[in-house]
């Protein structure tokens, strides 16, 4: 018997993983990622049929106010720690900035910077999944914009007193421009009844 | 058969002054326990079609939305679309469409109505393969618009200038009721503006494409437009309760 299609599940970080406390978080939530993600594979069921993967921005690297080579250091620790725990598959992390004051990251139009859905489509491509089969958990419109310019179907926002800020550098996004659909959960363990649903279709 | 039902609620809702300042008109309360206009819509949307998906369009003070829905089991949680500037009813009808939904049920995000109606009018959409749109009547001096019809199927909407209103007589007529059925492919091609209305342009173009025709709603049904029609539907609720 053919075993059925992998879901996707791309994850933000800062306000899904750990509470958004602003810029930088990733250095201390390894502990709340690991409790959060046990929670949350636990409840999905079998690990097999999803691929976990974490799509960040990390703004306060990508502005230059912390130095670069030893963030990026510290951060991929962090997301190869929850690899090694088989929590979640992959990373992707965007340190670009249109206003960055380290010219090497400074970009104007990165395609990985969410809204943009660079980082979504690389993981797309990587693992062959189909996008209508894939879930995108956020807790800002941004994160929605680019699951939904990535053609995904599912995306699900954590409620956040912020999640219809855009951070100055993503106003006027093209992505941003289009009717943004999403359900609302109150946490990441939340959207498993969300998820489970996709599942019910196969 | 419909697939989707549709609640605009991203208007400002300028006409309620103070009313409507920090709360989204969809959200002002109109019945026992804190229900809002909005719950009102959704559960009867919920008890008359509970397998189709309910969206709510957002964008004027949407994190009140977020907000309001915290507190709910997330069952009974609709799924949003979110504008960054509002488009107006016809644009997000058409890009909502674009979504995959091909038969919507749009309801003005405003509307308190008669649960024995929405019964009515859901049995109608359920046994249907054409539009509906819901009217009810009017005094002409008080109508904005009038729905034309010939044998209850819809011919077109008209739509009254201020100005020449002076001119009729006190006759009733039958007006749009804010709640229609309509086909994506009625509307395929329309040309929407930003800030459009469904009447009476869209409206106009879907009725030559798709035969459709009037339910009128005898029952009362209350747009909440002016803080003495708030005031009026919340007695006429609590009255109920």
């Amino acid at each position: 018997m053919a075993l059925p299609p992998t879901i996707g599940v791309f994850l933000d970080a800062d306000g899904v993983l750990w509470p958004d406390r602003g810029a930088g978080e990733v250095i201390n939530g390894l502990g709340e990622a690991v409790s959060r993600l046990t929670e949350f594979t636990e409840a999905l069921g079998p690990r097999d049929y999803f691929r976990i993967v974490i799509i960040t921005n990390q703004t306060l690297a990508a502005r230059g106010d912390v130095g670069y080579f030893k963030f990026r250091s510290k951060v991929r620790e962090v997301f190869n720690s929850l690899i090694k725990l088989n929590l979640i598959d992959s990373f992707e992390v965007c340190y670009h900035h249109p206003l960055s004051k380290k010219i090497f990251l400074r970009r104007k139009n990165c395609r990985c910077r969410k809204p943009a859905p660079g980082m979504i489509l690389k993981i797309i491509r990587r693992y062959k999944l189909n996008p209508e089969r894939c879930v995108l958990i956020g807790d800002r419109i941004t994160d929605i914009a680019a699951g939904q310019a990535a053609g995904i179907n599912t995306k699900i926002l954590i409620n956040n007193a912020r999640a219809f800020e855009v951070n100055k550098g993503r106003q006027g996004s093209a992505h941003l421009e289009d009717l943004l659909e999403f359900s609302l959960c109150e946490n990441l363990l939340e959207s498993v009844a969300v998820i489970k649903e996709l599942k019910k279709s196969d | 058969m419909i697939d989707s039902i549709l609640i605009l609620a991203a208007g400002k809702g300028k006409r309620l002054g103070e009313l409507t300042r920090i709360t989204p008109k969809p959200l002002l309360k109109i019945g026992e326990n804190d229900m809002t206009i909005l719950d009102r819509l959704i559960h009867q949307c919920a008890r008359e079609f509970p397998q189709i998906p309910v969206h709510i369009n957002i964008s004027h003070l949407a994190d009140s939305f977020l907000r309001h829905f915290s507190s709910k089991n997330a069952d009974a949680t609709p799924k949003f679309l979110f504008e960054q500037r509002a488009l107006g009813p016809a644009r997000t009808l058409q890009e909502f469409q674009k979504l995959g939904f091909h038969k919507t049920l749009v309801i003005h995000g405003d509307l308190v109505l008669a649960d024995i109606e929405f019964t009515n009018l859901a049995l109608r959409v359920k046994n249907s393969n054409y539009q509906i749109i819901a009217s009810h009547l009017r005094p002409l001096l008080k109508a904005r618009s009038r729905v034309n019809s010939e044998n209850t199927r819809v011919t077109f909407i008209e739509e009254f200038e201020v100005d020449n209103r002076k001119y009729y007589t006190e006759q009733v007529v039958s007006v749009c009721s804010g709640i229609y059925t309509i086909f994506a492919k009625s509307i395929d091609g329309y040309q929407s503006k930003i800030h459009e209305p469904l009447a009476p342009n869209l409206l106009n173009y879907s009725v030559q494409n798709q035969e459709t025709y009037e339910f009128f709603w005898n029952d009362w049904r209350f747009a909440v437009d002016s803080p003495e029609i708030y005031s009026k539907a919340k007695e006429k609720i609590l009255w109920l309760t």
